[in-house]
């Protein structure tokens, strides 16, 4: 859990290196968030998990040559106190009751506005476990 | 050959060019009950010869006559491949082996053949008529159940080519809706970046043409969201279908979903939709969006050539007698319609009027087997020259109307659940299942009896029972992250579910959906 007065470390999986960059700028400009950085190979992951001990993880489901459910075990171990959200393009219940069972504190939608991502990382780095509104009407079927 | 039945007393024809031998064996063997009919000839054999004929008697010398024995030797040949009439010579008395044998050479390549020597006894005549007639029974029996076999074999192929034919329209189904979520998967890729990049812009750009311009990007990137979400609604996904009730409002469908609906039309025709917010129908979300998806293209098509083309989407609430609500959903166009042959046949499987350049195999039968696997049905109403309109039955669902009886609003109307678990992680899991299905949350200080769902982490028996006494509506989810003794392991009140040690999130999901909605759950669920 993250002291108020220290900015959220948010780190960021992905393969797709124009989310990265763009999710870099965002957190830049976003008071009390600050980019931990960025990797898009899985033992690189891991290492960066224990050196930088960000306090949330944004992770794609689906990155080539990953398998990204059993990296989030391997992410907390590597630093227990880390928040694993799943950030993706996918929204199928079976998707996200997976990444929950491997450990994730939530899941997010690509497709959510920028502002209700931001608020669900702020959450997730409180201790919530986090759906998006479009994840949790897929995940629990209720709009 | 008729394709008539025998019985055991089949009958017995006698083939003898003399009256008195002939009428003599007939006399012998009607008193014996078998039918009997006498021929002179073999052409007059030929005449009589039928399935129902059971045995041949023949006379020697009525063989006599030259091109007797190779007409018989045809009429025979010419039986169908079930039957082979048993036929007894009778060999003249004194006749020598040769004679016979001779006969017996030129039939035996055609015929079941028994030879008896005259003078016979009346009991050796009856006895090897029977015998013949046993023989013939068996041939018909045959018969009968080879052709059972054939007609079921027939049966299970059609059968099979049915499957199969479904199997390659789901097949074809399910790759459709794989390639739909990947394109909605990569959309949503991009359009994140583009978001990220664009939100900052407005409060940094300066002047009021540049706000405008991003706002009007951000407009296009809202119908591209859009249009991801809705192609995301065209994969088949199985956890959706044990998880969701159906669509819960259509409204909210129809604004993710008309983007791929709008895609498949041509440029000029219109696309409109009618919706109430809160109608619900009992139906997945990817099967309600295939099915229309499928309408919606044929509509298209039908009218490429129509300059004021329109398909127009509507809900409507009907009452059935018996109370319950449904929802007709009407695919309404203003085609060239259909003539009462091509509507008669529409839903046949692979039926269809038109060429495609890209075939999608999501025929009409496709549409119909996508909605009454959901309990559904579909009705087809068209006039040539004025349109045709597609209404697909569900059964409807409000907000709420999957809640047990028992979770009905109390004073406030909401439903509330009690949180009492002490680990952090099923907690902060529970806490949020419990928001996201609309439950406000008491940590145990709201008043007894209050409770429509209670999560509790290792409570001992005598604690639940007490929770059951004061909240009777309520499920219980028992969280166990520990063993337990065995007089406190909890079985037989299926308002209780117990959830051992190291259970999933995602058992404790379907525990609160069972618990939520109608569904009966399960008093246990196994630990992975």
């Amino acid at each position: 859990m993250t002291p108020s007065t220290q900015a959220i470390r948010v780190m960021f999986i992905d393969d797709n290196i124009l989310a990265a960059k763009a999710l870099e700028r965002w957190f830049a400009s976003a008071p009390g968030l600050r980019f931990a950085g960025w990797t898009s190979d899985a033992g690189e992951a891991v290492r960066l998990m224990a050196a930088e001990r960000p306090d949330v993880v944004l992770l794609d489901l689906e990155m080539p040559h990953v398998d990204t459910l059993a990296l989030i075990p391997r992410l907390l171990d590597a630093h227990p106190a880390g928040r694993i959200v799943m950030l993706s393009g996918y929204l199928r219940p079976t998707d996200i009751g997976r990444t929950l069972d491997a450990g994730a504190a939530g899941y997010i939608g690509k497709d959510e506005p920028t502002a209700v991502i931001t608020e669900l990382v702020r959450r997730a780095a409180r201790g919530e476990c986090v759906l998006s509104p479009l994840a949790q009407r897929s995940y629990l079927g209720v709009p | 050959m008729s394709p008539a039945a025998l019985d055991t007393r089949g009958l017995v024809l006698i083939l003898a060019p003399l009256p008195g031998d002939a009428e003599a064996m007939a006399h012998v063997l009607g008193r014996s009950l078998f039918p009997v009919r006498i021929c002179e000839n073999v052409r007059a054999f030929a005449a009589c010869f039928e399935a129902a004929s059971g045995v041949l008697i023949v006379a020697e010398e009525a063989l006599g006559i030259p091109g007797e024995a190779q007409r018989l030797a045809d009429v025979l040949r010419a039986q169908p491949a079930w039957s082979d009439l048993p036929v007894i010579l009778l060999a003249s008395q004194g006749a020598s082996d040769e004679n016979a044998w001779a006969l017996v050479r030129g039939l035996e390549s055609v015929g079941n053949i028994t030879i008896l020597e005259r003078p016979l006894r009346r009991s050796t005549l009856v006895n090897a008529v029977n015998v013949a007639l046993r023989a013939r029974t068996r041939q018909h029996e045959l018969r009968a159940h080879k052709e059972h076999l054939e007609r079921l074999v027939l049966d299970r192929t059609a059968d099979l080519e049915e499957s199969l034919r479904q199997l390659h329209s789901r097949e074809r189904l399910a790759a459709l809706g794989t390639l739909a979520a990947g394109l909605g998967h990569d959309i949503a890729n991009l359009a994140l970046p583009i978001r990220m990049r664009l939100e900052p812009l407005l409060t940094e750009c300066a002047t009021a043409r540049a706000r405008e311009d991003i706002d009007a990007i951000g407009t296009a990137l809202s119908y591209l969201t859009n249009l991801s979400t809705g192609l995301r609604l065209m994969s088949m996904d199985p956890g959706r279908e044990a998880g969701s009730g159906g669509v819960d409002d259509l409204s909210l469908w129809w604004a993710q979903a008309q983007g791929v609906f709008r895609g498949v039309l041509p440029r000029h025709v219109m696309l409109e939709g009618e919706f109430d917010p809160g109608m619900g129908v009992r139906v997945s979300a990817h099967r309600l969006t295939q099915a229309v998806f499928n309408l919606v293209q044929n509509a298209g098509e039908a009218l490429a050539g129509s300059p004021n083309g329109l398909v127009r989407i509507r809900a409507e609430r009907i009452d059935m007698p018996d109370g319950a609500p449904m929802i007709h959903l009407h695919v309404s166009d203003n085609g060239p319609g259909m003539g009462p042959e091509i509507l008669g046949r529409c839903f046949e499987p692979y039926f269809s009027t038109k060429g495609r350049a890209i075939a999608t195999g999501m025929g009409l039968g496709m549409v119909r087997g996508l909605v009454e696997s959901a309990g559904g049905g579909v009705e087809v109403a068209s006039q040539p020259g004025v349109g045709t309109t597609f209404t697909l039955r569900f059964q409807a669902t409000f907000p709420g109307a999957h809640a047990r009886p028992g979770l009905a609003s109390r004073s406030s109307g909401a439903r509330t659940a009690l949180l009492s678990v002490a680990d952090p992680r099923i907690h902060a899991i529970s806490l949020m299942l419990l928001k996201g299905l609309g439950l406000s949350i008491s940590d145990g200080t709201a008043e007894s009896g209050a409770y429509d769902v209670c999560i509790v982490q290792d409570r001992p028996r005598a604690e639940v029972e007490c929770l059951l006494k004061d909240s009777p509506s309520a499920h219980i989810v028992l969280v166990q992250t520990r063993a337990h003794p065995a007089d406190q392991a909890w079985s037989g009140d299926d308002r209780v579910t117990t959830l051992p040690p190291a259970s999933p999130p995602s058992a404790l999901r379907e525990a609160l959906l069972a618990a939520v909605r109608e569904r009966k759950p399960s008093t246990s669920i196994d630990a992975p």
